[in-house]
């Protein structure tokens, strides 16, 4: 398995603020990869960075060979991505949404959409407007748009958001379902239960920098779950969390 | 290009539905009806609703005339009977209004009122006269009878008075007109030396003869545009070729009236001057009249409001109509980029395959695209306006120009489509401002106001009628304002272009059109820089 996303001295700053510091990592094709790390680490600020949403102050990220700086619109084409809420428009049906996300991703094979909203059981609600839509409804209807265009990076920023128990496990078994596609996913997550059920590999962050890169093999190697590990690195690293 | 398209498609998806297309219908379709409805007021004329008269007008007016009837019965006397006459005379009016559904305000009760003046002299006549005289039965008698002699010769050209009909009428006017000219021509065989006064009556009876003649040869009614170019044609003579002062009266008035004369020959010479250089316009409005091609660019001369040309005052319309597509704009998209970048729906595009330069760009084609389907559906809802009303002018009729005493044919269509172009570069230059800030500032509050306000500016201070702002408006490069005041520069907008807004049209116009594509080009680039520079920080 190739690399597919690669982070070479990615620095962020906002200001004067430095937000990302020399962050570098990369995660191989077909990987679940979990971003985790305290609130403030640089988890959002490294994934919208990664879509072009922040410029990059120096370094850069590469997808698929394709660099974000200076290859945006092609680069990002590989990835399908949900940031802390969906985006959607509220006054809108699903139906209407999911056209407009089809006309933005240049998606021509509708009977695939067709099962995306099966397979996310949102085929009963599809013309009522977003707006009327509950907070699981909606990440649902996120991960139908993040999929549309069968990319090859999925990115997840806090995806069980609003997910009741159930809907928790279906995420969880799409996840793995897209990973036997061979979809390389990163998600960024607090909830660190939830998250080492399905990933392969970890990087934590904290204040922008990697603490650390460990596989789930290693963990069970250490015999130490990734709370434990994710706790003992902080300690270590002094306590700071921000 | 596609994607820009694809862009463009997701902002009419995301942005147009049925209600809104609605309410924007019924927003332009009353606005347009209140502009015509306050513009006819405006234009005077043809287009000045007046309150209609009715039965009970004429019975007051009947009433008045049996009071003073009767008063002149016991009194006998010659102030009961002027007063008689001229109750009998508003009767007489009051009746032909009624009969013809004009109403107070219409021009055509002037044109009346004028005609029957002129078959019925003035009273101030029979005044003159009655200076003479003593109030006895015999003097009333002798007014009498000639009154009714008179009156006989209005009946008989009231039988032939259709209304606008004028060139029926315009044959007394004809033979009143020829029967001065033998009189003057008779005078001026006696007089040995050259009186000018003479001469400019002269003239001038010669030439209303000639204008009378082409009203009766070619029918012309007072509402036809052809009437309007006799009628300045008139205005013209009047104003140079009588009355001439006599030396006696120049003399007399010299230091009220001409103290600006060196003397009498100077007086002669700059009038003569004065003749000569009107002249020109007069020969051009008879070239108008002989090859029958309607004026768009008339000289000052001109009274705009006098103009009939109804469709040209729709197409005035648009240019307050702009004024409306401003403001529906600024409140459908003063948020266009705020709102989306609040709502977050703005990371759907940008972590998509779509530069910022392009999701901007289709942004701005959007609104553009969007102020021009507006504009084009308030220029059809005029067009529709002005035909259900009778008002649509002919186009098939060739136009010309008489712009510096030069005459120029001209497409008329074309003519229409370049001052339309040149409105909706201004209403674009105020779209980028709204566009420049909406993606600058992310505050839709900010956007809508300031925009709001320069819109408001725009229109108003170019209207505020001094010529030292005047004069920085011409030099400084408040394009916009320019605009305004080229636009804006005469009551009934550019169309009825006159010498005086000639001047931006010479001077500033070409000027302010490049200045203000380049403005809104560097505008535009700004945004962008800006725009691209900027972290999606929802």
């Amino acid at each position: 398995m190739g690399e597919i996303i690669r982070v070479e001295n990615l620095k962020k700053k906002i200001g004067r603020k430095v937000i990302l510091n020399n962050l570098s990592f990369s995660i191989d094709e077909g990987q679940i990869v979990g971003l985790v790390g305290p609130n403030g680490a640089g988890k959002s600020t490294f994934i919208k960075s990664m879509l072009g949403l922040y410029k990059i102050t120096s370094g850069d990220i590469k997808i698929c060979g394709l660099s974000v700086k200076n290859q945006h619109d092609k680069a990002v084409r590989n990835i399908g991505c949900i940031i802390e809420n969906p985006d959607m428009y509220m006054d809108l049906t699903g139906k209407k949404n999911l056209e407009i996300y089809s006309l933005i991703k240049d998606v021509k094979d509708k009977s695939y959409i067709d099962e995306l909203v099966r397979k996310l059981k949102l085929e009963n609600r599809i013309k009522d407007k977003i707006k009327n839509y509950s907070l699981g409804m909606r990440q649902r209807l996120g991960i139908v748009q993040a999929l549309i265009n069968k990319p090859k990076i999925l990115i997840l920023d806090e995806p069980t958001n609003g997910l009741d128990p159930l809907g928790i496990k279906e995420l969880r078994n799409l996840i793995l379902e897209l990973k036997s596609e061979g979809m390389t996913i990163l998600i960024s997550s607090h909830i660190l239960s939830e998250i080492e059920k399905v990933c392969d590999k970890f990087i934590m962050i904290n204040d922008g920098s990697i603490l650390c890169e460990v596989t789930k093999e290693q963990l069970k190697e250490q015999n130490i779950s990734l709370e434990d590990k994710f706790i003992s690195m902080l300690e270590n690293y002094g306590g700071q969390i921000r | 290009m596609k994607k820009i398209l694809d862009l463009l498609k997701t902002e009419f998806i995301k942005n147009v539905n049925l209600k809104k297309i609605i309410i924007v219908l019924i927003v332009l379709v009353l606005s347009s009806l209140i502009i015509f409805k306050i513009s006819k007021f405006n234009y005077g004329g043809n287009y000045t609703e007046g309150t209609k008269i009715t039965q009970s007008d004429v019975e007051n007016a009947r009433e008045n005339y049996n009071r003073s009837k009767k008063l002149f019965e016991e009194l006998n006397n010659y102030e009961s009977y002027i007063q008689m006459i001229k109750d009998e005379k508003f009767l007489k009016i009051r009746e032909l209004m009624v009969e013809n559904g004009f109403t107070d305000a219409s021009s055509n009760r002037f044109k009346i009122y004028n005609l029957f003046l002129k078959i019925i002299p003035d009273l101030s006549e029979y005044e003159a006269i009655i200076n003479g005289y003593k109030e006895t039965t015999d003097d009333i008698n002798d007014i009498m009878e000639k009154y009714n002699k008179l009156k006989e010769e209005y009946d008989t050209a009231l039988d032939a008075l259709v209304p606008g009909d004028i060139y029926k009428i315009e044959k007394y006017n004809l033979l009143d007109y020829k029967e001065q000219l033998n009189i003057v021509n008779a005078q001026i065989e006696t007089t040995q030396t050259t009186d000018y006064n003479l001469e400019n009556q002269k003239k001038y009876l010669e030439e209303q003869i000639e204008l009378s003649q082409y009203l009766i040869d070619n029918k012309i009614n007072a509402d036809d545009w052809q009437y309007t170019i006799v009628e300045n044609i008139t205005n013209l003579l009047i104003k140079y070729l009588i009355p001439m002062a006599t030396e006696e009266e120049f003399n007399e008035n010299r230091v009220s009236m001409y103290s600006y004369y060196e003397n009498y020959e100077d007086y002669i010479n700059q009038s003569k001057i004065l003749l000569e250089k009107n002249t020109k316009p007069i020969s051009n409005y008879k070239i108008i009249l002989k090859e029958n091609i309607k004026p768009i660019i008339m000289s000052n001369e001109l009274s705009s409001t006098q103009m009939p040309y109804d469709i040209r005052i729709g197409f005035n319309n648009i240019y307050y109509m702009g004024i409306v597509i401003l403001v529906i704009c600024i409140i459908s998209f003063g948020g266009m980029i705020a709102n989306e970048h609040k709502t977050g729906s703005i990371r759907l595009l940008i972590s998509n395959p779509f530069s910022r330069s392009k999701v901007l760009l289709s942004k701005y084609i959007y609104l553009i695209l969007n102020a021009l389907i507006l504009y084009v559906i308030s220029l059809l809802i005029f067009i529709i306006i002005m035909f259900v009303t009778g008002n649509i002018d002919s186009l098939s009729i060739p136009q010309m120009i008489v712009q510096n005493d030069v005459v120029t044919k001209t497409n008329y269509l074309l003519f229409i489509i370049k001052n339309i172009g040149i409105h909706f570069i201004f209403i674009s230059f105020i779209l980028t401002i709204l566009f420049f800030l909406s993606s600058v500032s992310l505050n839709v509050a900010l956007t809508g106001c300031t925009t709001l306000l320069i819109t408001l500016l725009s229109v108003f201070i170019p209207l505020i009628n001094a010529d030292k702002i005047n004069a920085i408006f011409s030099y400084i490069p408040f394009t916009f304002l320019n605009y305004s005041k080229y636009l804006s520069s005469n009551p009934t907008y550019n169309l009825f272009i006159t010498q005086e807004s000639n001047m931006y049209i010479n001077t500033n116009i070409n000027t302010c059109l490049i200045s203000t594509i380049i403005l809104i080009i560097i505008i535009y680039i700004i945004a962008n820089i800006i725009y691209c520079k900027r972290d999606i920080k929802n």
